[in-house]
C-alpha cells in the first residue's frame, strides 16, 4: 500500500471503514490516523498521517509470537489467528508500528449496552491480540482494495501489488520517492509513505 | 500514570480528543511482568548459586531448601504468567516458536527445570526416617544426578536470562532494545539470591563473620546490579527522542521514586550490609538488620525490573 500525506484531509473515512468492517469493539481502532501540529502562527498547518498495520515484509511481530498465532500468507499479508492466540502482547512488545491492539475484554461504546450493529459485527475474541488485515477476506472475495481504501475520497490510500514493477504503487513509489516509516527498525514494510 | 490495560482509556477521536503523533509509553505490560521477571529471575538464581558454590541453604523434609524455594518460586513465576495470559488455557502452544521468540524458549527452560529441579528434589525426599524415594538411580551422587544437576542449572540459567532478552529483542521500544537489560537482571537475580541465602543464614543463627565469601560474592552482584542498571538507564539519554523520555520518566518524571526506590532498597542497602560484614565490625549486626535487607533487596530487584518495564516508550511514527 503506499499512502500519499500530501492528499490526506484528516476526514477519517479510512478510520469509520475499517471499524464497520472489522466489527471491532470499543477502543480498539485498526487505521487510526495521527494528527500534528507544524509551523509557528500565523504559518500554522495541521498534518495527518493514517496509519494500519505494515504488514512487514520481516514482521517483528511474527517472530515474537511463541504460540504460532501470527502467520504470512504468500500475498504478504501479516495475520493473526484468534483461535491460536493466548493473549501474551509479545507482538504487542515488538510491533515498532504500534500497530496491534491487546483486547482484555470486548467494551460497547455504548452505555445503554451493544448495539444490534455491534452485536451482528462483533468479530473479536477477548484476551487475544488484534490489528489490521489488509482486507485479508475482501481480497479473498475478489473486491479490488481494503475499505480503508475504497472510502478514502481523495485517493491518499493506494492499494496494489509491490511486486510488480508496473503497479501503480510500484510506479508510485518509484517516482515519488516514497519511504518506508521506522526504516531503522528493519522490518521492511509493506506500506510507503509519500510526502 | 494507570497500570491496567483498557481499551476504553484510549482515544475516540469523535468523542475525546485525537491521536497525536508523539512518543507514547507502554501499557501493556506492568506489574505482573515485574513479578514473573522477578520470580523467573530470583529461583534461577538461587539454585544456580546453591548448584555452583555448594551452599546448604538448609533442608525441608530432607530435600533441599535452595532446590525447594527454586522449584516454588518459579512455579509461582508460571503461574503468574498464566494468569496475565489473555487465554490461559492456549498457553500450552507457548512452545512452538523456540527458534525466535524467546518466550518460547523460556517456556521450554521452564518446564524443563521444574522437572530435573523436581526429581532432584523428590529422590531427597524424607518423611521422619523413611526415604521413600531413596531407589531411584539418580539418588545417589552418580553420574545421573550430575547429569540431572547439570541440565538443571542450565535450564536456570536460560529461565534467569530470557524475560530480559525477551525485552531487548523487541525493536519497538527503543530503551528496552539493549542487552545491558539481561545483564542486569542476572546481576539483580544473583544479588537477591546472596541477600536471601544471608538471611536464611541470620535466621538459622550462623556466625555471619565467618561468611566473608557470601558477603564478597554479594557485594559483586549487587554493585554490578547497580552498575548496569545505571548505565542501562544513562544510556537511555543519549538515545532518540522515545529512550530520552524514558530517561526522563525514571530521572524526574512518574517513575522517579520507583526507580530511586529500586536503588536504595535494592543497591544501596544490601551494599552497605555486605561491606558492613567484610568489616571488622561485622559481629556488631544486628539480626534483624541483616533480615530486613535481604528482604529489601527482593523489593529492590523487583522495583529495578517494574521501573525498567513502564519506562518503555514508543517512538513517533513518523
Amino acid at each position: 500500500m503506499v499512502i500519499d500525506l500530501a492528499r490526506c484531509v484528516g476526514c477519517y473515512a479510512c478510520t469509520v471503514a475499517c471499524k464497520e468492517e472489522n466489527g471491532t469493539p470499543a477502543g480498539v481502532w485498526f487505521a487510526p490516523v495521527y494528527e500534528r501540529e507544524v509551523g509557528t502562527f500565523p504559518a500554522v498547518k495541521r498534518e495527518f498521517l493514517p496509519t494500519l498495520c505494515m504488514h512487514c515484509e520481516d514482521a517483528p511481530c511474527l517472530k515474537a509470537c511463541p504460540t504460532g498465532a501470527i502467520s504470512k500468507r504468500d500475498d504478504g499479508i501479516v495475520l493473526i489467528d484468534q483461535e491460536t492466540c493466548a493473549g501474551t502482547r509479545a507482538c504487542v512488545a515488538a510491533c515498532p508500528y504500534g500497530a496491534i491492539t491487546y483486547v482484555p475484554a470486548v467494551e460497547t461504546e455504548f452505555e445503554a449496552g451493544p448495539t444490534p450493529f455491534e452485536t451482528a459485527t462483533a468479530k473479536i475474541r477477548p484476551g487475544t491480540s488484534h490489528k489490521c488485515n489488509f482486507g485479508a477476506h475482501r481480497v479473498d472475495e475478489g473486491y479490488p482494495e481494503p475499505a480503508c481504501v475504497q472510502a478514502c475520497p481523495t485517493n491518499c490510500r493506494v492499494f496494489g501489488d509491490l511486486e510488480d514493477p508496473h503497479s501503480n504503487v510500484s510506479q508510485l513509489i518509484r517516482v515519488r520517492n516514497g519511504k518506508q516509516p521506522r526504516e531503522e527498525a528493519g522490518t521492511r514494510p509493506s506500506v510507503y509513505y509519500l510526502r | 500514570m494507570s497500570d491496567s490495560i483498557a481499551p476504553r482509556a484510549a482515544i475516540n477521536p469523535f468523542t475525546s480528543g485525537r491521536w497525536v503523533m508523539e512518543a507514547k509509553p507502554q501499557n501493556f505490560w506492568g506489574r505482573n511482568h515485574a513479578t514473573w521477571f522477578y520470580a523467573m529471575g530470583l529461583g534461577g538464581a538461587l539454585f544456580v548459586w546453591s548448584a555452583l558454590t555448594g551452599r546448604d541453604l538448609g533442608r525441608f523434609l530432607g530435600m533441599s531448601l535452595a532446590e525447594i524455594l527454586s522449584l516454588v518460586i518459579i512455579g509461582i513465576g508460571g503461574l503468574i504468567l498464566l494468569a496475565d495470559l489473555g487465554r490461559p488455557l492456549q498457553a500450552w502452544r507457548v512452545y512452538r516458536r523456540p527458534k525466535t521468540s524467546w518466550i518460547s524458549v523460556g517456556f521450554i527452560a521452564d518446564v524443563v527445570f521444574l522437572a530435573s529441579a523436581g526429581l532432584l528434589a523428590m529422590a531427597e525426599l524424607a518423611v521422619g526416617d523413611a526415604r521413600p524415594f531413596a531407589w531411584l538411580p539418580w539418588a545417589g551422587d552418580g553420574a545421573l544426578r550430575v547429569l540431572l544437576m547439570v541440565v538443571a542449572a542450565a535450564a536456570a540459567m536460560v529461565v534467569m536470562a530470557y524475560p530480559g532478552i525477551v525485552m531487548a529483542s523487541s525493536p519497538a521500544i527503543p530503551f528496552w532494545n539493549n542487552m545491558l537489560i539481561p545483564a542486569q537482571f542476572i546481576g539483580f537475580a544473583f544479588a537477591s539470591a546472596i541477600a536471601l541465602d544471608l538471611g536464611l543464614a541470620a535466621l538459622q543463627a550462623t556466625d555471619l563473620t565467618a561468611e566473608s565469601s557470601l558477603a564478597t560474592a554479594g557485594l559483586v552482584a549487587t554493585g554490578a546490579a547497580g552498575l548496569l542498571l545505571l548505565l542501562h538507564v544513562l544510556n537511555g539519554r543519549y538515545g532518540g527522542v522515545a529512550a530520552q523520555a524514558s530517561f526522563r520518566r525514571l530521572i524526574a518524571g512518574d517513575l522517579r521514586w520507583v526507580f530511586l526506590g529500586a536503588l536504595a532498597v535494592g543497591v544501596v542497602a544490601p551494599l552497605a550490609v555486605f561491606a558492613w560484614l567484610l568489616g571488622p565490625g561485622a559481629s556488631g549486626l544486628p539480626l534483624a538488620a541483616t533480615v530486613i535487607v535481604a528482604a529489601a533487596a527482593q523489593v529492590g530487584n523487583w522495583l529495578a525490573k517494574y521501573a525498567v518495564i513502564r519506562a518503555g516508550v514508543y517512538p513517533p511514527f513518523l
